[in-house]
């Protein structure tokens, strides 16, 4: 991310397309657990970032942007889907480009399945930093929380996950 | 790093490994392309930024129908003026609160557009005048000075006007207003029908879906330069009841954050707390655009902030 002094909008959604989007996907699929709304959730988030990039103009800020507003978006649709139905969401299809392999699929919903039952906040710490691997300040930032809610949050997801995380990692 | 750490990173590493997005870029140009053609309150950058206004006489517990209740109708009272302001749903009222004053001195400030925001404007032709705001019999009766303005605004800035005049005269009560012109009730208004006492419309169709209503400082102060830490009031009805803000100096954005109304969907309050080196700033307020581009995109209300 280099080179970057006068990106224009298309050039800074381009760019931060090719190196982010693989990851942002991957990161709202651990919040939001199907991949098909976890593209939805990261593509709105770029749309935004488009819209907002002249405030942003940093591609260290529009990375932040990203992930803060994938973030909400994620939790926006959870949100929602309580609204809209008192039940948990279906189990994930099929993931495109996942290959048969039964044990990572099963992996794949085991933790899929532990992560939907944590406490919101829970999860998104835990994603944001065993899986983005962010500081506790950037998490801090990125949620609008403290640096100790983050370390009380990550510590008790990690308790609630520690049955699954020494059965399968 | 913990052997836990560790444990953590491969069991999320593993559980995404095999999810491989489609492409989605050529989707998101499609819709950037689109918004880029509608429009974008953004767009206007800088020149957003440099007309912010300076926030002046603020009253405490602002807001929509921020003029304190109770009291004859008579008494001058901080009143809750009401101005037009450009949102991503078109043209909407935005309010402020201007010192005491009596209710067709508040009017005549509408109508004239005298607003401290210089984003805010009238929908009034020039060279109205207000004759009188009056209670009889639980209705409030304007009396403005003929003969109006010849030319009048398009249809849709008209019943604006007209709402600009209700909400304004009509207090915090929304009280229907009875419109006179020279003393004698009249059957139009810009083209719009009088004939019946003009109701305020609902909130959530006429009003502004982001405003800010006061900036209080930690002293109590509301206008001036502000000691931080600053607490922003304002309502918003979004998608999920969020608002972003950012405190812009020059290019840079210095602060950002969000805040989140008490409700979703309908005009809401929300708060925040702003914290920030000395300085001259810009507050920016906005929802965030779910309209996937096809609606008008972004609202916001900016704000000159001075912090010592």
């Amino acid at each position: 991310m280099t080179s970057s002094a006068r990106w224009d909008a298309d050039t800074a959604v381009e760019q931060l397309y090719a190196a982010q989007y693989r990851r942002l996907v991957r990161l709202s699929v651990l919040l939001v657990g199907d991949p098909e709304t976890a593209e939805e959730v990261v593509q709105d988030s770029f749309v935004a970032l488009h819209g907002r990039w002249r405030s942003l103009r940093e591609p260290e800020l529009g990375l932040a942007y990203l992930r803060q507003t994938v973030v909400n978006r994620s939790r926006s649709v959870l949100r929602h889907r309580g609204v809209q139905r008192r039940h948990p969401p279906a189990p994930p299809g099929d993931l495109p480009g996942a290959d048969a392999d039964v044990l990572a699929s099963e992996h794949r919903d085991a933790v899929l399945d532990a992560l939907r039952r944590l406490p919101g906040r829970q999860r998104e710490v835990l994603a944001l930093r065993y899986y983005l691997d962010l500081s506790e300040a950037q998490i801090a930032e990125t949620l609008g929380i403290s640096r100790g809610a983050v370390k009380t949050h990550a510590s008790r997801g990690v308790a609630a996950l520690r049955t699954l995380m020494e059965e399968l990692a | 790093m913990t052997a836990d750490d560790d444990r953590m990173h491969a069991l999320l590493d593993r559980a995404v490994a095999g999810v491989e997005p489609r492409h989605g870029l050529d989707a998101i140009r499609r819709r950037t392309r689109r918004r880029a053609r509608t429009g974008w309150a953004w767009g206007a950058g800088g020149a957003v930024l440099a007309t912010a206004a300076t926030i002046a006489a603020v009253a405490v517990g602002g807001g929509v129908g921020g003029r304190p209740a109770g009291g004859p109708a008579a008494a001058p009272a901080p009143a809750t003026v009401f101005f037009v302001g450009s949102t991503g749903l078109g043209d909407r009222l935005f309010s402020e609160v201007h010192p005491a004053v009596d209710r067709a001195a508040a009017l005549q400030t509408a109508i004239d557009g005298r607003a401290d925001d210089p984003d805010y404007r009238s929908a009034w032709p020039a060279g109205t005048d207000v004759r009188s705001v009056t209670t009889e019999g639980g209705r409030v009766v304007v009396d403005l000075a003929g003969p109006l303005p010849a030319a009048g605004p398009a249809p849709a800035t008209a019943a604006l006007a007209v709402q600009q005049l209700v909400w304004t005269a009509g207090g915090p009560g929304r009280t229907p207003v009875v419109v006179q012109v020279d003393g004698t009730r009249v059957g139009r208004l810009l083209g719009v029908p009088v004939a019946d006492p003009v109701p305020a419309q609902g909130a959530d169709d006429v009003l502004a879906p982001v405003s800010v209503a006061s900036l209080t400082d930690s002293r109590g102060a509301t206008s001036g330069a502000l000691v931080s830490p600053v607490t922003v009031r304002g309502r918003v009805s979004a998608f999920e009841g969020n608002v972003q803000w950012e405190l812009v100096q020059g290019d840079r954005v210095v602060r950002r954050g969000y805040a989140t109304a008490r409700e979703c969907c309908t005009l809401s309050p929300y708060t925040f707390r702003l914290e920030a080196p000395a300085g001259d700033y810009t507050l920016v307020v906005h929802d965030e655009d779910v309209s996937d581009g096809e609606g008008g995109g972004v609202s916001q209300d900016t704000k000159a902030v001075s912090l010592r």
